[in-house]
């Protein structure tokens, strides 16, 4: 059990920094990875992302972990924080079926 | 069984005396920037009417107050919360340029609104404009300031009113109020809501013994420019951070400086602890979301660590173009908590 | 534009002839039919493919859905602009460099020079005048007309052929609905439903004087009293929410005209039916003209939003029902929203009014206003005339960007001895001049404008706070979209595809964008612009802001210019920077005596240069001036001319502003009494003199 738990850790360390690249690289956020908190917000205050900004966040992450969002998945409650969109990626790489990718 | 004023800060809207607020006032051109800058940690490339959420550090990085700083043409407003220190002293103890610092303690006074509602409860007393003031922006009322911030997650206005009008103005939403069932919100009904949505209290984990980095807060300071603290945190971004804030949701209550263990080893502390969800300053290689393992003592209190914020807030459901208090029942809020051991 | 040294009063603007291509079919006269509400040009998109994205219905001109090639916008164009010259029976050949054209263009093409466009527009037509683009994306068309207005009242010319042509590309679909404000339903402002749904067409009127036309016969369709532009200066796609940039616009607009805000009878709103604009402009024109019921309604409802036409078309369908004396309907009104107007039209109806407004804005935050009247014979010939004091101008601060230099100094130093400046503006630190500016997402483009206008400011002393900054703008000129952001933008599409191209770049394709984000940076409220006349463009932004800071109610205005290298413009020696001053009507060292723009130089022949700068000479001569400087070879013999062309490369736009900042530093601080700033063009040609203060006070 304590071996899953560090893959699972491993993996999520993952997700998050491919979340942390995607604001870097694609949005521009003027941050060394380490410094962008996994929980800090992102829109609004925190990153001070804007609504213009969401949308190539959206695409950013769909380009780096090859996924694909359905429309309105992505609520604005999923793209609150770093952590958020690493839930958001995981849940829809570990169930592409599932109901709230459909 | 609700506190009173959670309903109403969850659902409706709340109003609060917020006497946990210091407000000070920065003016005299050039200097007012140059003493906000070098007191605040974050960037301050502010428009006018615009808000920004920082902090006040201390020579060793530690928090010293969580700050709204404000940008009024020329002058910096600054809406704080401190640990006890005075802000005004320490404002002036390191006042540049010739700013000129005024204490808006004794000509002012904060009453805060809070609630998926809050919007229209304000906008009713003030008329239409406030619908359409974005997060983080503020605009000139009765004499004084409304900010859109808030701690809660909902939607949040802090009033800063000169004394003379503050009654009046509160008499107003109180009146008002009564259509919006609006209800006294203590401060510890705001902690709570703090806790559960992810704001920063100075006063529980800002007064531990860590800076913005194990606490997270990180987006609030700026790298490349000197401010208060600046030159300790850039030293100590030489090693990594040893332990990360992380927010835990408990079985059963736990207490601020309980012991978290994970599989028999002590991996962190608890910082702020509240109804049914407590923040813990774990070990960075456990500090991950969605481990079931921890167990706080002493009462080896199982714990699962959770993404925050806890709350799916009604806030974000509702559409002050289109939606009213008085029509709520025919918004589909989903349920506020999900899929969390409440 | 002109300096006005002639006090008596104007005469009034009236329109003499309309065309229009629309989404409801060619010809101006189908826009009538949107008086009675039977109009809709709406429909699904069919030239090409909307699979992938959440809307597929665009307001297209109809009998064009095969066409795929690149030349819609000058087709269109011709099409309109045939139609309003054959209208107002303007004959071009007489005497073609009195008839000038200001085209309003959105986006085009964005590697191209916008103002080839215009050049091809006007030696298709035989027009010989001056030609200026205007290119600040949706209020392009009626930010042209104002400015052809500006034109006939300064004398450069005596017909203005004025309006705008726009196309909707794959592209610009694909840009505005990653904005997310494409709706899935047709677009219907006021409504229930937000989105808007994008559209195309052209239109022109035809301007003169109304002393003009009535001496040739010509029927006067309606007066052009005035004009208003502001700038939002709060996001680079989203309006000012409450509205304030607009009730600017407005109120200048009316100043402007000499119009009471009582007597506007009719608002045609920008009302694009998303969320952010309809609600934000509501408010602007309720704390602008405050009259509870004033009928408000939105065209785009049935022509769409045909972007840098739109405007345009508009004030023809504004301009129709003032004739008519009948309220255009907003159409599919259904479900009113939160913050709809009082009287949004729901149905045409017959309404007497003698005065209405017209309403524009834009990316960048533009806001522009047209206040349009009858031709009311009771109305006399001055109408709508202004009366512009002559009001000397004065530089208040200057500055240039040229071969990584910033010292004026070093640039002037370099230009009078011939010395080769480096083709490329090096490192461009906006902390530097800006350090209250959040650096990210900024273009080269948008460094060069934002950071040479704020030392333009710095230098003049000029502190943009409070109030003032409802009273000071800038008038830019620029030659084509940022290169860097073009890439950015094609490289998005190469590799994710229309539907998920980067929508930030897309918000930077527009030649306003680095003046819209500059007034943005640096607080500026009043009017911004950017216009296009390829060679010489800094002089004439030079005199428009010359020309809008003496109509006033203004303190400051910047003229700007800048270029940058870079991506597909393909020329061999292109050269980036920028060039700033700023003017005031506060005394100072260094005076702006005179300011003319006029028709260009034609090839071989230089007699619109020529006019242009015996004009800006006026009663001196040439031996009374100390030197020239030019962009490009202009006519004139009496004292050394030195052209910034060979020296500086080719930039088009930011040479002209770079010439005027060195002219002023010259009077300013080398001792020179007179420096003339000339180009031939471009499409227009234009004369700047700078005269030292200290030679004392003249007529």
């Amino acid at each position: 059990m304590r071996e899953d738990m560090m893959k699972a850790i491993a993996r999520r360390e993952e997700v998050v920094s491919g979340v942390r690249q995607v604001l870097i690289e694609g949005l521009g956020v003027r941050r060394a990875p380490d410094e962008i908190d996994p929980d800090a917000p992102l829109f609004g205050t925190g990153l001070g992302l804007d609504s213009v900004d969401a949308v190539e966040l959206v695409v950013g992450l769909e380009a780096k972990f090859g996924v694909h969002f359905a429309q309105g998945y992505m609520h604005r409650r999923l793209l609150r924080t770093v952590g958020t969109l690493a839930d958001a990626v995981i849940a829809v790489l570990d169930a592409p079926r599932g109901p709230d990718a459909a | 069984m609700q506190p009173d004023g959670m309903r109403a800060v969850r659902e409706g809207v709340a109003i609060t005396r917020a006497d946990h607020f210091t407000a000070l006032r920065l003016s005299g051109g050039d200097g007012a920037w140059e003493t906000v800058s070098w007191l605040t940690s974050g960037e301050l490339f502010l428009r006018d009417g615009q808000v920004l959420h920082s902090l006040w550090l201390d020579e060793r990085a530690r928090p010293l107050a969580d700050v709204y700083v404000l940008r009024d043409d020329e002058s910096f407003v600054v809406v704080a919360e401190s640990r006890g220190k005075d802000l005004v002293a320490h404002a002036r103890q390191n006042v540049r340029g010739g700013a000129v610092i005024d204490a808006l303690g004794e000509t002012h006074r904060v009453v805060s609104l809070n609630g998926p509602f809050a919007w229209e409860l304000l906008g009713d007393i003030v008329g239409p404009d406030v619908v359409s003031l974005p997060y983080m922006a503020s605009f000139r009322i009765e004499g004084g300031w409304a900010l859109r911030a808030g701690k809660t997650g909902e939607y949040g206005y802090d009033l800063v009113l000169p004394v003379d009008r503050a009654d009046a103005v509160e008499a107003r939403l109180r009146e008002r109020g009564v259509r919006f069932d609006l209800e006294d919100a203590p401060l510890a009904v705001l902690e709570q809501c703090m806790l559960e949505n992810w704001f920063f209290n100075v006063r529980r984990e800002g007064s531990l013994d860590v800076t913005p980095r194990e606490l997270q807060l990180q987006w609030r300071t700026s790298r490349g420019r000197e401010y208060l603290g600046a030159a300790s945190l850039e030293a100590q971004r030489k090693e990594d951070p040893r332990q990360r804030l992380t927010t835990l949701v408990p079985s059963a209550p736990v207490h601020a400086g309980d012991e978290v263990r994970l599989w028999g080893e002590a991996v962190g502390t608890i910082a702020n602890a509240g109804d049914g969800v407590a923040l813990a300053l774990v070990d960075v290689a456990w500090a991950h979301p969605w481990i079931d393992g921890f167990a706080v003592s002493p009462g080896r209190t199982p714990a699962r660590s959770v993404t925050p914020p806890l709350a799916n807030n009604h806030s974000l459901h509702v559409n002050p173009q289109q939606h009213s208090y008085a029509t709520r029942d025919e918004i589909p809020f989903p349920p506020l908590f999900t899929g969390l051991a409440r | 534009m002109k300096s006005t040294s002639d006090p008596a009063p104007r005469a009034a603007v009236g329109i003499t002839g309309i065309g229009a291509v629309s989404s409801v079919g060619l010809g101006a006269s189908l826009l009538e039919g949107a008086l009675d509400g039977s109009l809709d040009g709406i429909r699904a998109i069919e030239r090409f493919s909307t699979e992938g994205f959440q809307s597929h219905l665009g307001a297209m001109v109809p009998g064009f859905d095969g066409r795929g090639d690149g030349d819609l916008a000058l087709d269109f164009a011709l099409l309109a602009a045939r139609e309003a010259l054959a209208h107002a029976h303007a004959k071009i050949d007489g005497r073609p460099g009195r008839i000038g054209l200001v085209l309003g263009a959105s986006f085009g093409e964005p590697d191209t020079r916008l103002a080839r466009l215009t050049e091809r527009l006007a030696g298709a037509l035989g027009i010989a005048g001056p030609r200026v683009t205007v290119a600040t994306a949706c209020t392009s068309s009626s930010n042209a007309v104002g400015l052809g207005k500006d034109m006939l009242d300064a004398d450069a010319a005596d017909v203005i052929l004025a309006g705008g042509t726009d196309v909707l590309t794959p592209e610009l679909f694909a840009g505005f609905h990653a904005l997310g404000v494409l709706g899935a339903r047709p677009c219907a402002p006021y409504s229930r439903d937000f989105g808007t749904t994008l559209g195309e067409g052209a239109g022109f009127v035809v301007l003169e004087r109304v002393p003009d036309a009535r001496r040739r016969g010509a029927d006067v369709l309606g007066l052009v009293l005035g004009y208003g532009l502001s700038c939002d200066a709060y996001h680079a796609t989203s309006p000012d929410p409450t509205g304030a940039g607009v009730a600017r616009a407005i109120r200048f607009a009316l100043s402007d005209a000499g119009v009471t805000r009582e007597s506007v009878g009719y608002v045609n709103a920008h009302g694009t039916g998303t969320d952010a604009n309809d609600a934000a402009e509501v408010k602007g024109i309720d704390s602008a003209l405050g009259a509870a019921s004033l009928p408000v309604s939105s065209s785009k409802s049935f022509l769409g939003h045909a972007q840098g036409a739109a405007g345009i078309l508009e004030l023809l369908v504004t301009l129709l029902a003032l004739r008519a004396q009948k309220l255009p309907p907003t159409t599919r009104l259904e479900g009113l929203r939160r913050g709809a107007p009082a009287d949004p039209v729901p149905a045409p109806r017959a309404h007497a009014f003698d005065v209405a407004l017209t309403l524009n804005a834009a990316f960048a935050g533009a806001n522009s206003a047209i206040v349009l009247g009858t031709a009311n014979a009771r109305l006399d010939e001055t109408s709508g005339a202004r009366d512009v004091p002559s009001r000397p101008v004065f530089v208040a601060g200057l500055a240039a960007l040229a071969g990584g230099l910033t010292d004026i100094a070093a640039i002037a130093g370099r230009i009078l001895s011939g010395e080769r400046i480096e083709r490329r503006a090096g490192e461009c630190d906006v902390s530097r001049d800006l350090p209250r500016a959040e650096p990210r997402g900024l273009d080269p483009s948008t460094r060069f404008a934002a950071t040479t206008s704020a030392r333009a400011l710095a230098d003049g002393g000029v502190a943009v706070s409070g109030e003032l900054r409802d009273r000071v703008g800038v008038i830019a000129a620029a030659t084509a979209c940022s290169a860097a952001s073009c890439e950015e933008f094609r490289v998005s599409i190469e590799r994710r595809g229309l539907a998920s191209l980067n929508a930030n770049a897309f918000s930077r394709l527009v030649l306003n964008a680095p003046t819209g984000a500059a007034a943005r940076l640096l607080s500026l409220r009043g009017p911004a612009s950017t216009l296009s006349t390829g060679r010489g463009g800094g002089l004439v932004a030079v005199a428009y802001a010359a020309s809008l800071l003496c109509r006033g109610p203004l303190d400051v205005m910047l003229g700007l210019g800048f270029d940058e290298v870079g991506g597909g413009t393909g020329d061999p020696d292109g050269a980036e920077g920028a060039g700033a001053l700023a003017l005031t009507l506060a005394r100072g060292p260094v005076r702006l005596a005179s300011w003319v723009v006029g028709a260009p130089g034609g090839a071989g022949d230089g007699d619109g240069a020529r006019a242009t700068v015996d004009a800006a000479l006026g009663p001196r001569s040439a031996s009374e001036i100390d030197l020239v400087l030019s962009d490009g070879p202009v006519p004139f013999e009496g004292a050394r001319v030195v052209d910034l062309g060979s020296i500086l490369g080719d930039a088009p736009s930011a040479c002209g502003a770079i010439a005027c900042a060195v002219a002023a530093h010259l009077v300013r601080a080398g001792g020179l009494r007179r420096v003339l700033v000339a180009t031939r063009g471009g499409g227009a040609s234009a004369a700047l003199l700078f005269e030292s203060e200290r030679e004392g006070a003249r007529a």
